[in-house]
């Protein structure tokens, strides 16, 4: 018979939380299926048919789909077995998201190491904001599933070890009231689902250890030397009473709004709106000595409605002059036609440029001020827009329009001696214009055609004939005709 | 035509420069008759691979074929660059030949490259054409090398290419050629890069150029053609497109017309096959066939053989292929010497002088077999002979052929392997941009030789009116049969008297110490050239074995021909079709024909081979061979001259020279009809092909006095043997290998188990069937253990077993102990007591004693597997040891259930009985039978019946139906499932290793069949059944 402690009896004050999101990656790819989807998926590894399953939903699993078979094998299963390859970036990504809506929960949130979708939440003294810790969890799988579509596992009680593998076995919320009940459920848990790799799974079923309390059964030491250090480590900190929960520091926005009670319909005081929202975050950013990389900003508009820009400086900077002159550049060409009830900007920060930098970016090239020609396309992109500000660049692409595609660039660097060769410049039009049939009386020289068919793969197909002709007045135009629209462009000119 | 100057296209690539040109040489030649063109060349890319095929279609049609080659050279600064090189007589084709090779031998498998003064070496014979993108390669001072070096070494018969296809870069290039043209006095020479015949076919060459560069199509770039002008074109175009360089244009009809060289020319001798004594090869055959006759027939040769050597040996020595046969006989004697057992099978059985030399073990005159079949003056075609060998000893054979003819004179034949649907979808779907794992969803719904379908999609879950699943259904059926790759014949050999690279290149394979000709099979029968097929076979490694076994425990050596023909014991074991491992007649198909079939002597075990084949069955022949042979039918001839065709096949033709012999006899074929009535067969997948047979068959017939309704149903069996069927004498030499396999099985079991299981992967079987049949038979088996097994399984003397001898299961048989590590443990000494100290002494891996420890092996260490196996996790990777046994942990013992799945999961097999012994009790008191019950139901019972998936079949000649063998610890029960039933319960039917099954039995001449009607899952009734383990069998 197993005896209770008797200093357990009474009720203790929990200490820590553990939100387990189950099969984290599954749920972040099939929340984006539409509600129709009703085949099977499954997670994989890689997208190839060797890949390894990491997880299935309900409907392989019915199917005889287990995790860690082969996609090839499953599909001989389950002919019709989705597989989707989730990126550790959206998962990256998913993990923030959620990270985030916890810190309204609690003071101290720790992600688990190694394992996206588990987090360890700072209890401590938290039933006196909460007095029943249930409706507290309740809350927080309520807000998970209604901001990310995320189901979660939460278990609350006095050790990390306890919560986390609790967390893992029991569905909904579990709230111990003593340690020695959480001790007791965490040592009858399955290894299985403690995500310890698939073989030293397999070895240790061999050996009939399937749950904690078997394997604490063997000599810890031993583990190591026979297993692995992961196996060693699991008994140590099933062993332990370790409670607290190492908190990270959840990055805030630097964002700063304002609702109006007037209607702004000047550029110098909606200016000067922003310049007073932006003078506390600048100081917050020099505080950690970093800079502005972008201005995000939004106006409310009173007919209802809101305008949005991003505004980027050449370099990471705080001087506020600098960030109100783009500010003022593009609010100048802005034809808002109606009055301003809200202004929010966020600045995204960045590390300030180093000094030393601009000293050997510009100590060779004396002539060129490669800072100031980055601070006037700033001015520029602000006026007119960050796509007025483009780099030609050659790809790899058959069609000969194709061929040069425009780039977005931070920084104007010098030209590398020796690289240049002359060569005809072409002025490309963004879009061909449509010409009338080109007479031939009036061109003094006609080069072509030049035959480019292809794209067969897309909707439609292109075939056309390229010239290069060479009018009365000695300009050289860059003209085809599509031979299936049937019509006459213009392309460009060749200097 | 009025106002066009005639043209030859140079520069033709076909899809055999694999993965680049986009039509056939058959397509190239229909097209340039088309378009009346007066030369059509085939220059494919380092190679000559289709040329064969262009040859013979350019003869067809009656148009001169140029021969050439679009050849890569690497400069001396490492840059590589093409050139064209065309052929213009026999000199310049062995000198493209030989370069090819020199170029391929030094590259791995699929690539070329030569240097400038290789190819400049080589000039003799052959026309040197500089294409013009060349010039974009390489720098100005190497252009003007290579330009010199090809000028001083091709004279007037080297030209710089033009080339206008309508792309922006090409002026720039033209303007280089002719300044250099100029410049060397050189001429130009009009042309476009040909890639397909057709502008229609642009999108494919775009996904064979992304398939080759491994790109998708929005990745591809500039590795696509800009545009479609890579098609061929009439001359009035060509003319157009040069108009102002007509010299250049007629350029490439006087180029074409002094190319005169035609493949024809070629002459293929035979290499002279010479022995010490002087005589010649037709001399020598004759002494050696004669010696062999008066072995074979123990020094009385009967009259009837002598006349039919005689006529053989006549004929061979007439079409000069005596030294063919005396290679044959050198390769079976080397094998004998170096005891590999090897037999000649297919239509070589049907010469007496193949059985008289020993080449094969079937007496044609004895069963009257038809030596046309293989050898005859009217069809002017070489012998083809094929030589089954150990499958574990080929090599040795390949190697010694090589070595005895010198790869100068020797080479192995090559096999294209061509797109096929499921390669088709999974490269195509990858140019287009398609996830991978969906496209091998996709691919797993469809058949090898099927076409892609909308169904398909929908079956695997994806969306078929998506604009990027219509272009894969298109392009899949556009790329199929074209060639993906070169891959190497089975075991096709070519000899030469000259350097075989002199009339065809030899390139690497991808096995090491193999090389292999550009032709493939049908282009060396094109060819009229000689080969011969050393083929692997299992069932003669088991066979070998089995005589090594009996022979070193019982004392005694028996051999293919020593044991008695006609033992009653023999066909008794086979009329119960109890054939389990036994060659040819062990599936499941052959079990259930032997009851009714009932053969009683050796020629019955010829029809039982020939007869369950897609052939056969499809060709309505089985059921009335059956009832005739019983009794049941009376054997009819459905017109007096088919008497001695069918005779010994009660009126049935069974035997494809039966159906050839039938189309001569009844409906007067000449032998050339006759013969291209055979391969029409042979290429049975283009049905169109044996089509066009039928009127002439069915009108001939019925002018011969056949009723109609006869002619047609002979046309429908012909038709049905297009589907695959076997010759007679083929049928006998594999009947000849399972009579003695069922010798063995009937007689020495324990021996023939043991042999099957050291000849694996062969046969039907799993080995753990193997085992429950050996048990079942009597004969005891024994585990695996480090100290007693070997590497292989063996045989123990054991007074309990059935014929005294038991089977010990072999150190092989442990999955994933490398064999290194077995043979160290084959000699472990008997004073290592621990785990640790074996550990020590063998320097096995961790992992190898784990491996042991789960098979339990090491029982002699630990009778617990479990702390076995915690014994072997102490095992260090290192020399030294930790701690290997720690006695303060006590493991459970296993059940004997679980002891059962250990086996299974470690082995593939078990000593302790079937697993399902151990429920046995729990299944009767359900009601359950074994299968020895089931097997003695009447038909028409009901029945449930639970057992271990051992088989499951869907053939293609079953309209769906789905087999699948069941079995316990006591036999087989053989199940249907009609496909809305497989259907219905797919999901389990697929994966539960025990299945329940209820439904009616169907028992016709001792053969049951259970007819599904509802599956189960036993797991409800055995717990165990819930493990669910693919590593099961």
């Amino acid at each position: 018979m197993i005896v209770r402690p008797a200093s357990t009896v009474n009720q203790q004050e929990v200490q820590v939380a553990c939100v387990h999101i189950p099969a984290f990656p599954l749920q972040l790819s099939t929340r984006e299926l539409p509600d129709d989807f009703s085949s099977p998926i499954a997670v994989v590894d890689r997208d190839n048919a060797q890949s390894h399953i990491l997880l299935v939903d309900s409907h392989a699993k019915k199917r005889g789909i287990q995790p860690g078979l082969r996609y090839s094998t499953a599909v001989a299963l389950c002919p019709d077995l989705h597989a989707v390859v989730i990126h550790p970036q959206k998962i990256e990504s998913a993990q923030q998201q959620v990270l985030s809506l916890l810190g309204r929960f609690s003071p101290g949130i720790e992600p688990a190491m190694e394992l996206p979708g588990t987090f360890y939440l700072d209890v401590r003294g938290m039933r006196r904001f909460a007095p029943d810790m249930n409706i507290w969890g309740h809350r927080i799988q309520q807000a998970l599933y209604a901001k990310e579509r995320l189901h979660t596992h939460i278990a609350i009680g006095f050790t990390r070890f306890g919560v986390f593998t609790v967390s893992r076995i029991r569905k909904g919320i579990t709230v111990f009231k003593d340690v020695w009940t959480e001790q007791e459920s965490a040592l009858n848990t399955p290894l299985k689902y403690l995500e310890i790799s698939q073989g030293t799974l397999k070895e240790l079923e061999k050996l009939g250890i399937c749950t904690i309390r078997n394997l604490l059964r063997l000599p810890e030491w031993e583990l190591r030397t026979r297993f692995n250090e992961e196996l060693f480590e699991l008994a140590r900190r099933s062993k332990t009473k370790e409670n607290m929960v190492h908190g990270i520091e959840i990055e805030q926005p630097f964002l700063a709004q304002a609702d109006l009670e007037y209607v702004l319909e000047d550029n110098e005081q909606i200016l000067s709106v922003i310049q007073e929202l932006c003078n506390p975050l600048l100081k917050q950013l020099a505080d950690r000595q970093q800079g502005v990389k972008e201005i995000h900003l939004c106006l409310k508009m009173d007919v209802g409605g809101s305008y949005s820009e991003k505004l980027q400086p050449a370099e990471p900077t705080l001087h506020l002059p600098t960030l109100t002159e783009l500010l003022q550049l593009r609010l100048n060409t802005l034809d808002l036609k109606c009055g301003i009830i809200g202004i929010t900007v966020q600045l995204l920060p960045d590390a300030l440029p180093n000094p030393q930098r601009d000293l050997s970016r510009n100590f060779a090239k004396t002539v060129q001020n490669l800072a100031a020609a980055d601070q006037a396309l700033a001015r520029i992109r602000a006026e007119f827009g960050a796509e007025r500000v483009l780099r030609a660049k050659c790809v790899p692409s058959h069609l000969p329009n194709e061929s040069i595609s425009l780039e977005f660039f931070d920084h104007m660097r010098n030209p590398a001696p020796g690289t240049l060769k002359p060569s005809l410049v072409r002025k490309i039009l963004d879009q061909p214009r449509r010409i009338s049939t080109p007479r031939r009386s009036r061109l003094n020289k006609v080069l072509g055609p030049y035959t480019t068919s292809g794209f067969w793969w897309r909707e439609s197909c292109i075939v056309r004939n390229d010239y290069f002709v060479e009018t009365e007045d000695g300009t050289i135009q860059w003209i085809f005709y599509d031979c299936v629209g049937k019509q006459w462009y213009e392309q460009g000119e060749v200097q | 035509m009025p106002g066009t100057t005639p043209y030859a296209p140079l520069w033709c690539k076909s899809y055999y420069s694999f993965l680049e040109g986009a039509s056939s040489p058959e397509q190239y030649v229909d097209k340039a008759v088309e378009l009346g063109l007066p030369f059509i060349a085939l220059t494919d890319r380092d190679g000559v691979y289709g040329i064969v095929k262009g040859h013979v279609a350019a003869q067809q049609q009656n148009i001169p074929l140029i021969i050439g080659s679009e050849i890569t050279i690497r400069a001396s600064d490492g840059r590589v660059f093409n050139v064209l090189l065309l052929v213009r007589n026999q000199q310049g084709y062995a000198n493209l030949c030989s370069l090819i090779t020199q170029g391929r031998l030094r590259c791995e498998k699929a690539r070329s490259e030569v240097s400038v003064e290789e190819c400049c070496a080589h000039a003799q014979g052959l026309y040197a054409i500089w294409l013009p993108t060349s010039f974009a390669l390489l720098d100005q001072d190497k252009i003007n090398h290579v330009i010199e070096s090809f000028q001083q070494a091709f004279s007037n018969c080297f030209y710089l290419m033009v080339c206008r296809h309508r792309e922006a870069s090409e002026p720039v290039l033209e303007n280089l050629t002719r300044t250099q043209a100029k410049y060397y006095g050189l001429h130009t020479v009009a042309a476009l890069e040909v890639l397909y015949h057709d502008p229609h076919q642009q999108p494919v060459q775009d996904i064979l150029s992304c398939i080759r560069n491994h790109q998708t199509l929005t990745d591809c770039g500039n590795h696509l053609k800009p545009n479609a002008n890579h098609a061929l074109v009439s001359m009035e175009d060509f003319s157009k497109l040069y108009s102002d360089d007509l010299q250049s244009v007629r350029a490439t009809v006087e180029i074409a017309g002094d190319c005169t060289f035609q493949l024809d020319e070629i002459r293929y001798i035979y290499p002279e096959e010479k022995y010490s004594d002087g005589l010649s090869a037709s001399e020598t055959l004759q002494n050696l066939t004669r010696r062999g006759a008066l072995q074979r027939y123990a020094g009385e040769v009967p009259e009837a053989v002598a006349k039919q050597l005689d006529k053989e040996l006549q004929l061979i020595q007439e079409l000069g292929y005596s030294s063919y046969f005396l290679t044959m006989h050198r390769i079976v004697n080397w094998c004998e010497q170096q005891n590999i057992m090897c037999q000649g099978r297919g239509s070589a059985a049907n010469s007496a002088v193949c059985f008289c030399l020993g080449i094969t073990s079937i007496d044609p005159v004895q069963m009257e077999l038809l030596f046309e079949r293989f050898l005859s003056r009217e069809r002017d075609e070489p012998p083809d002979i094929d030589l089954d060998i150990e499958h574990e000893r080929r090599e040795e054979v390949i190697q010694h052929v090589y070595q005895a003819y010198g790869r100068e004179h020797a080479a192995m034949v090559a096999t294209v392997i061509r797109y096929r649907c499921r390669s088709a979808v999974r490269d195509i779907g990858t140019a287009l941009g398609i996830p991978n794992a969906s496209l091998y969803r996709l691919s797993k719904q469809l058949d090898s030789y099927g076409l892609l379908k909308e169904d398909d999609f929908v079956r695997a879950g994806l969306d078929p009116s998506l604009h990027v699943h219509r272009l894969l259904i298109n392009l899949a059926q556009q790329i199929i049969d074209f060639p993906r790759h070169l891959s190497i014949h089975p075991g096709g050999f070519l000899f030469a008297t000259g350097p075989i690279r002199e009339f065809v290149p030899v390139e690497n394979a991808t096995m090491p110490n193999r090389t292999v000709i550009q032709w493939e099979k049908d282009d060396i029968e094109a060819m009229k050239i000689f080969k011969v097929d050393l083929l692997g076979l299992g069932a003669l490694t088991q066979l070998h074995r089995c005589f090594d076994l009996i022979e070193q425990h019982r004392g005694h050596r028996l051999n293919m021909h020593s044991l008695p023909k006609d033992d009653p014991q023999v066909f008794k074991m086979l009329h119960k079709a109890d054939t389990t491992g036994v060659f040819q007649i062990e599936s499941r198909a052959q079990m259930s024909m032997l009851p009714r079939l009932k053969p009683n002597e050796w020629y019955d075990l010829v029809v039982q081979i020939a007869i369950v084949r897609p052939g056969p069955i499809s060709g309505g022949m089985v059921h009335p061979y059956l009832r005739r042979r019983a009794g049941e039918e009376e054997v009819i001839y459905p017109h007096s001259c088919l008497i001695p065709v069918l005779k010994k096949t009660l009126g049935i033709p069974i035997f494809q020279e039966q159906v050839i012999k039938l189309a001569m006899v009844a409906a007067d074929y000449l032998p050339g009809e006759a013969d291209q009535l055979r391969r029409d067969m042979a290429a049975w997948r283009r049905t169109d092909r044996l089509e066009r047979h039928r009127g002439k068959l069915v009108s001939r017939m019925i002018a011969k006095g056949i009723e109609p309704e006869f002619a047609e149903q002979v046309f429908d069996q012909i038709r049905g043997f297009g589907e695959y069927g076997f010759p007679e004498s083929h049928s006998a030499s594999f009947a000849l290998i399972a009579y003695v396999a069922s010798f063995l099985k009937c007689h020495y079991p324990a021996e023939f188990a043991c042999s099957l299981l050291n000849a694996q992967p062969m046969g039907f079987y799993a080995p753990a069937t193997i085992i429950e049949d050996a048990r079942r038979h009597g004969v005891r088996i024994r585990p695996v253990v480090v100290g007693v097994s070997r590497w292989d399984c063996a045989v123990e003397p054991c007074n309990e077993s059935v014929k005294g001898f038991a089977l010990r299961i072999g150190l092989r048989y442990v999955k994933g102990l490398p064999p290194k590590d077995g043979m160290v443990l084959e000699s472990v000494p008997t004073r290592i007591q621990t785990i640790e100290e074996l550990a020590r002494y063998s320097g096995i891996s961790k992992t190898s004693v784990r491996k042991l420890a789960e098979a339990g092996a090491l029982q002699k260490f630990s009778t617990n597997r479990r702390s076995a196996l915690w014994g072997a996790h102490g095992v260090s990777n290192r020399t030294e040891i930790i701690r290997a046994s720690d006695s303060s942990v006590k493991f459970s013992e296993l059940t004997p259930h679980e002891l059962n799945v250990w086996d299974y999961q470690s082995t593939g097999v078990s000593s302790s009985g079937h697993i399902l012994c151990h429920y046995r009790e729990e299944l009767r008191s359900r009601g359950l039978p074994d299968a020895r019950e089931v097997n003695s139901l009447e038909d028409g019972t009901h029945v449930r019946y639970a057992g271990i998936v051992i088989c499951r079949q869907r053939p293609a000649s079953a309209s769906s139906v789905v087999f699948m063998t069941l079995e316990d610890e006591t036999g087989f029960v053989n199940t249907i499932f009609w496909p809305r039933c497989f259907e219905r319960y797919s999901s389990m039917a697929k994966t539960l290793v025990l299945l329940g099954v209820s439904g009616k039995l169907q028992v016709a001449d001792n053969v049951v069949h259970l007819v599904v009607k509802n599956v189960w899952d036993p797991g409800n009734l055995i717990p165990w059944a819930k493990f669910k383990s693919r590593d099961f069998h």
